[in-house]
């Protein structure tokens, strides 16, 4: 064990100011408990020593269960040894008390080192309701536990990835690198945290709990919120997002018996801002009078696509409709000629089976985007299975929503200097089915410094949206979302309205011409059925050459533009990535400064550096100088001087002499 | 007092002048009262062929305002101090605040220069990525929602 004095006497000094403050503001927060209470909590029980003050602010904090009796609180032993580097304290040996409760909190040196700089946050709690916090000034890094208060034994150890400290009796449980804990609380709460951001060294997903419910025992890494979800509580859960200053999200789950927070490891947040999520979320709960959290908030939608007067297939049970929806899709490849779009629509004629496709149809949208993930599928409307001729009807059945992967890219610099940076340079991206999106400058690379820049558009399939990401070298830099899809309007009318509204709106996606197939879609309506699709096909696919041909006018390359293309823009625009970079024009001047030769002789470039004038040669300017050594000069000299070197000097001093050896 | 005569080409704002003796010193006398800074003094030299020139006494070089010659074939000049090459030591001393310099080691390039002429007209590079969205022939899907 060895422990340099001075960092005990700084631990000592800041468990003191901490427990001071911790006691003032609890008394001043909670006037309303008892005596009893006040006295059942362990802060009150601290006084100055060391060891019964880390007792006390740590252990009691630390272990559930633990008690401490008045006046013996300095007895407990506390031992800090130092191992690989790390301090590691013991807490426990009661005397008296083989079986006493053992709790290691250890932090790294280079904490320590930084002891002064850190923070740490306690939010004082009651019954759910945070109400204040305490920042005091001191431990970072390793050392972290929720602070409790009445009856409330919160647990809280970090467990920083590789670690393997355990106790028999301390019910923390380390979940491997994933960094997260477990609680074992009973009331009160509270997120403390390090002063920094949380995600990178955190794990792939971070859970942050409230509310002071155990929230989970898993013995594996969570892998994602599903995980937790479904862990815990699998139907009486929503959530709401919350976004930070900075654009980033935060999801809030409510369930039964919790509050947690999921941040996305490849988008960190800040500490504040999980704590911020956390507080709102409570507070809407707070306000909310129905406080019975296993009752949904979010509306339940109603029956898809069935109007008064039309007659219900199939009776919807509530059972029946909670196994929720389900999505399909059929493609056509290469062109979209009358066969392909003749056999998509033929697959969903399943009229013959008595349970219409088309009168349950949500919604319907045709895109041009993927590969998207899918596999081959039974066809499942609301709980039962379609069947043609006592066969099941098999379909493509959507499994995930796609990414594109924009491409890579490097801006070079041209000149060198200030003008290939904002706001003489300007960069914009053009990303398919989003527009045009500002690029800050400093994504500009260099040999010393190269930046590439990649992007990746994320499809929602069936909202028909998409959100493109742009990062440069893996920092997020920029954010753009667009529309994906055409949606297909129809109602519940009849098969053959339908499946006209659907073929005329493909042939409007493939023309950009809507009002082109009022003819098409007439036939089809009479045709009705699977039949619509062919008596269609001829007018689409005479369309798609004047498509073909106007998708490659726009396809052109260009410089310069005026107005954006918006979000609105798909496939009717570009389908290419593009990043235009605006510069000053070099003009007649010359590489490398593209400035007039005799420049630097006449103006000089810009310098901004102190330096010795006897180590300048050339043109100087300077600011603001100070003459006062000028020895033996008279005022107007001097004023001579100043003015000489402010507006501009030639210096032409000899080469100082190198020094002799 | 004791003058030295000198040519020089250098500009009035240089620091270490280059200068060419002009003959050995020569003595001078004060025509009046002798003002330092702008001193007029009568040569014992009879030609005109200097522009710039050190008084030892006053410890000063001087630039040349005028130069006449008596009828007595005497010099008659009248100079102003040149701070500059007179204080040379003491200058060369100071660390300023350099804001522009000629120096190429000793620029800044990434603080912004207004002094720069920078045309209004801006010049455009367009870097052509990758299809995305390939041509409607490769297909497009049609999605139902159920």
């Amino acid at each position: 064990m060895s422990m340099p004095a001075e960092i005990v006497e700084k631990f000592q000094t800041d468990l003191e100011l901490f427990s001071e403050a911790l006691v003032e503001r609890i008394q001043e927060l909670l006037p309303d408990l008892s005596p009893e209470e006040q006295q059942d909590t362990p802060i009150l029980m601290s006084d100055s020593v060391f060891t019964t003050v880390l007792v006390k602010a740590i252990a009691k904090l630390t272990v559930p269960g633990f008690t401490l009796y008045e006046g013996e609180g300095c007895i407990f032993k506390c031992d800090v040894e130092l191992k690989n580097n790390t301090y590691i304290i013991h807490i426990g040996d009661y005397i008296g008390d083989s079986n006493a409760v053992v709790s290691q909190l250890d932090w790294k040196q280079t904490c320590i080192d930084n002891f002064t700089e850190s923070n740490f946050y306690i939010n004082i709690a009651h019954e759910g309701e945070i109400r204040a916090e305490i920042t005091w000034n001191g431990f970072k890094g390793r050392l972290y536990y929720e602070g409790a208060y009445h009856d409330s034994d919160i647990t809280l150890e970090w467990a920083t990835p590789g670690a393997t400290s355990s106790s028999s009796s301390n019910p923390v449980t380390y979940v491997g690198s994933s960094g997260v804990v477990s609680y074992t609380v009973t009331d009160g709460v509270v997120s403390v945290s390090p002063s920094r951001d949380l995600c990178p060294a955190w794990g792939n997903n971070v859970l942050y709990g409230i509310k002071g419910y155990p929230f989970i025992s898993n013995s594996s890494d969570l892998t994602s919120i599903n995980d937790f979800v479904t862990n815990n509580d699998s139907t009486n859960n929503y959530y709401t997002t919350y976004t930070t200053p900075d654009n980033k999200t935060i999801q809030v789950y409510y369930g039964d018996n919790y509050i947690i927070t999921h941040v996305n490891n490849n988008d960190p947040v800040s500490y504040n801002d999980v704590k911020n999520a956390l507080n709102i979320a409570v507070d809407q709960i707070n306000n909310d009078n129905d406080t019975d959290m296993s009752v949904p908030d979010y509306p339940i939608p109603e029956p898809p696509g069935i109007d008064d007067d039309i007659e219900v297939d199939m009776p919807l049970s509530d059972a029946a409709y909670g196994t929720g929806l389900s999505h399909y899709y059929v493609t056509t490849v290469d062109a979209p000629v009358l066969a392909d779009i003749s056999a998509a629509m033929s697959t969903w004629d399943i009229t013959n089976t008595g349970k219409d496709l088309y009168k349950n149809l949500l919604s319907c949208r045709i895109t041009k985007v993927g590969p998207i993930p899918s596999e081959s599928s039974t066809f499942v409307i609301y709980g039962e299975e379609l069947q043609y001729n006592g066969s099941p009807i098999t379909i493509t059945k959507i499994t995930g929503n796609p990414s594109m992967d924009l491409g890579e890219y490097e801006v070079l610099p041209k000149f060198n200097d200030f003008r290939d940076y904002a706001p003489f340079t300007k960069i914009e991206m053009f990303i398919p089915y989003c527009g045009w999106v500002s690029l800050p400058s400093h994504v500009m690379s260099s040999e010393d410094n190269p930046k590439i820049i990649t992007g990746t558009l994320l499809c929602d399939i069936i909202a028909g949206t998409c959100k493109a990401v742009i990062k440069c070298n893996d920092t997020v830099i920029a954010e753009a979302s667009g529309f994906t899809a055409v949606d297909v309007p129809f109602t519940g009318e009849n098969v053959g309205m339908k499946m006209a509204g659907i073929a005329s709106s493909i042939t409007s996606y493939g023309n950009n011409a809507a009002k082109t197939v009022g003819g098409v879609a007439s036939g089809a309506v009479t045709s009705g059925g699977a039949g619509a699709g062919a008596a269609m096909a001829g007018g689409i696919t005479s369309l798609l050459g004047s498509y073909a041909q106007m998708y490659a006018a726009f396809n052109a390359n260009y410089t310069e533009i005026c107005g954006k293309t918006g979000d609105g823009c798909n496939v009717a625009g570009l389908g290419k990535v593009y990043i235009k970079i605006q510069r000053p024009k070099a003009g007649e001047t010359e590489a490398p400064y593209y400035v007039p030769a005799n420049y630097a002789h006449s103006t000089g470039f810009m310098s901004m550096r102190q330096k010795s004038i006897s180590e300048c040669s050339g043109l100087i300017v300077c600011a603001n100088v100070d003459t006062s050594g000028i020895i033996g000069a008279t005022a107007r000299e001097r004023a001579e001087i100043k003015r000489l070197l402010e507006t501009g000097i030639y210096v032409n001093l000899p080469e100082p002499e190198p020094p002799e050896p | 007092m004791t003058v030295t005569l000198y040519n020089t080409s250098s500009s009035v704002n240089t620091l270490g002048k280059t200068k060419s003796t002009v003959g050995q010193a020569v003595t001078a006398q004060a025509k009046g009262p002798v003002d330092v800074d702008n001193p007029t003094l009568i040569l014992a030299y009879n030609s005109v062929n200097f522009n710039y020139f050190y008084v030892s006494e006053f410890s000063r070089y001087y630039n040349v305002t005028s130069r006449s010659l008596n009828p007595g074939g005497q010099v008659v000049v009248v100079g102003e101090s040149d701070p500059l090459e007179s204080f040379a030591s003491g200058i060369s001393a100071l660390q300023p605040l350099i804001v522009r310099a000629e120096d190429p080691e000793m620029r800044s390039p990434y603080i912004t220069d207004n002094a720069i002429p920078i045309p209004t007209d801006p010049q455009y590079e367009v870097i052509e990525g990758e299809e995305i969205i390939s041509s409607l022939s490769s297909g497009m899907y049609v999605i139902g929602v159920v």
